[in-house]
């Protein structure tokens, strides 16, 4: 997995990487089930799940994701395309420590296309 | 139905579709003199010629310098309805919901904007596929809603008819004048061109009086729109239009199906029954040159004091009550009556002195209508009574006109009289319904319409943009195989995310009856001569 990029910043790699573009179309069904598709487009959205970092770490993706109005994504393996860059609005969850001598933290965010 | 292309409608039909929607909101509210609107063969694509409300005319609202905020709007709808009688006048209302996250719609934030984020912003909101755009609203903002916590900016929004249910009339009275005539008389005092409305003519005889100064112009014409039959609205683009009560009568092909393949819910009702109607009218009209008021003595009202000057009002009343002057010839000082409007004076209340006519002036007089001033001047040196006055002139009077008693025995039968009015005759009472024959009409029309309880569908449809109020449809019901066809007597469109764009239709199912027009029906067939 190449590197991805947050404000065109190295950031720790996430364990997992999950990209799942926002369809924004909605689909109609008639009284006989006929089907209406209609679509405006779609928004890049991708899921990054980092399993354990340090609270240096989690603190700086923190900051950048509660700083400004919007982060730059940039990801140099993205399918199909190789890469995926855009610029997004972040949403993360932080769970608990995972332990008391020298704790890391399982961070979550999700960054939809603006 | 709005003129759109094949390829437009191909569009609409389509299992996949990509509509885009257009708001556009003129908040600076400037009227661009210079605005060109394009030409074929003249204006250049994507040039600054704009591109006109509709084909063959400049609407009302096309001048406005708008601002296109698309990219901030998260959700529109646009509503309009006739009400359950079919006449009157229609509003559509739009609501519309901006993204403020940006505080560009903030009361003062934004520098260009800020100061003009108010009511009675001119607004339009277009819809299509492909490029191709039709106009769905046409109208005003009302004042904008600001939430700081949502940043959400909603604006509530009334189509064109909102323009004029706010002005007011300063014209003269109406004598003998076609109820079209009069409407198109209101509107272009108001600033329209004749290009941007659409009157139907009148179907009865010309209205024999109507005062229309300080009225506001949308109560008189809901007044002659229940006088007629009629329906007034602002359609898509903003072309007033009113439609004569024959408009949804005459044969129409259907312009567009229902079925179970385009249909997502029906919700069944029925129309109201109504079997027994009466019509009443008391409209005034214009008699022959006469003698309309007389003052027969004086008194202590009708004096004159020395060097000043007394207001004397003509009250015009008869046996039916209030009637009111067209015209009036202001007297003139002739001690002896001679056939037309004259005055007498004199030194004492009743008359026994000299005349002292040479010291009093009728300084200015003003008709009212349903009254007449006179304000006369003393320049002597002793009171003067105006002793006698008798005025002459063109009255216009009340007369009294009912309706046959227009009901279906049948229906009562059946239904019982009037059962959604509690059991009572209905009365229209509408003094400008002009004779007995519009009175009959009047009540006859919707008789005839509503004495059977006819289908009224609120249909969830596959969105259908070009549909319009009057579109005649057919609608398939799959359950029954049984097919309707139904006037478009409403609708409720609007999108909002994720791209829901979503339309509810109201349909009122019509008898099957065809009226005979000429060049159109043949000479003994079955369409039958309209009212």
């Amino acid at each position: 997995m190449g590197p991805i990029t947050l404000n065109l910043t190295a950031i720790p790699q996430p364990n997992t990487v999950r990209e799942n573009p926002d369809q924004v179309q909605t689909d109609q069904v008639s009284i006989s089930g006929s089907r209406q598709r209609d679509r405006m487009g779609k928004k890049n959205k991708v899921d990054l799940t980092w399993n354990f970092l340090t609270r240096t770490q989690a603190a700086a993706l923190v900051e950048m994701f509660e700083t400004g109005t919007v982060v730059y994504y940039n990801s140099l393996s993205s399918d199909p395309t190789g890469e995926l860059a855009f610029t997004g609005l972040a949403t993360y969850e932080q769970d608990a420590y995972l332990n008391s001598g020298d704790p890391l933290v399982r961070l979550s965010a999700t960054i939809v296309e603006v | 139905m709005q003129a759109v292309s094949t390829n437009f409608n191909n569009a609409t039909l389509a299992s996949y579709r990509e509509p885009k929607f257009g708001v556009l909101i003129s908040w600076l509210k400037n009227v661009d003199p210079s605005t060109s609107f394009f030409k074929l063969d003249y204006s250049h694509l994507d040039g600054n010629d704009k591109l006109k409300g509709v084909e063959s005319s400049v609407s009302f609202f096309d001048r406005y310098d708008y601002v296109n905020e698309s990219a901030y709007v998260e959700s529109w709808r646009i509503t309009k309805k006739v009400s359950s009688r079919p006449w009157g006048v229609i509003m559509a209302q739009a609501e519309v919901t901006l993204n403020n996250a940006s505080k560009r719609f903030l009361p003062g934030y934004d520098p260009v904007i800020g100061d003009h984020i108010l009511r009675d912003r001119p607004i339009k909101i277009s819809v299509g596929f492909n490029g191709e755009f039709i106009n769905l609203f046409t109208g005003f903002t009302e004042r904008p809603m600001n939430s700081i916590v949502n940043r959400k900016t909603k604006l509530q929004c009334f189509d064109a008819m909102s323009y004029l249910s706010n002005k007011k009339s300063n014209l003269p009275p109406f004598v003998d004048v076609r109820a079209h005539d009069i409407i198109e008389a209101l509107l272009i005092e108001q600033g329209f061109a004749p290009s941007q409305f659409n009157i139907e003519e009148s179907l009865q005889q010309p209205i024999g009086y109507l005062s229309p100064k300080d009225k506001v112009v949308t109560d008189i014409i809901q007044d002659l729109c229940e006088a007629e039959g009629a329906l007034a609205f602002v359609d898509e683009q903003g072309i007033v239009q009113w439609w004569n009560r024959l408009h949804s009568t005459y044969n129409q092909t259907d312009q567009w199906y229902f079925d179970y393949t385009n249909m997502k819910d029906i919700e069944w009702d029925s129309t109201s029954v109504i079997n027994d109607v009466s019509v009443r009218a008391r409209p005034l009209k214009p008699a022959a040159y006469n003698k309309i008021f007389e003052l027969a003595e004086a008194s202590e009202e009708t004096v004159v004091p020395p060097g000043g000057s007394t207001d004397i009002f003509a009250e015009f009343r008869d046996d039916e009550g209030e009637f009111v002057a067209i015209s009036v010839t202001p007297p003139i000082y002739i001690a002896n009556n001679v056939g037309t409007s004259v005055y007498s004076t004199n030194f004492n209340m009743d008359g026994s002195g000299a005349p002292g006519n040479s010291f009093i002036t009728l300084t200015s007089t003003y008709n009212f209508g349903n009254k007449y001033r006179m304000t006369f001047a003393n320049s002597g040196t002793q009171p003067i009574y105006i002793t006698n006055i008798q005025l002459y002139g063109q009255p216009a009077k009340v007369t009294a006109i009912s309706s046959l008693p227009q009901r279906n025995p049948a229906s009562i039968d059946e239904y019982g009289l009037n059962p959604d009015d509690g059991g009572n005759t209905i009365t229209i009472e509408n003094d400008l319904v002009q004779d007995a024959v519009a009175a009959n009409t009047l009540g006859y029309m919707l008789v005839r319409f509503f004495s059977t309880p006819m289908a009224r569908l609120n249909i969830s449809n596959f969105s259908a943009p070009q549909i319009q109020i009057g579109d005649a449809v057919n609608i398939s019901i799959g359950d029954t195989d049984e097919s309707l066809s139904g006037i478009i007597m409403g609708y409720s469109i609007g999108m909002e995310y994720p791209s829901k764009f979503d339309q509810q239709v109201y349909v009122e199912q019509r008898s099957s009856q065809t009226y005979f027009q000429l060049d159109h029906s043949q000479l003994d067939g079955t369409d039958r001569l309209a009212l």
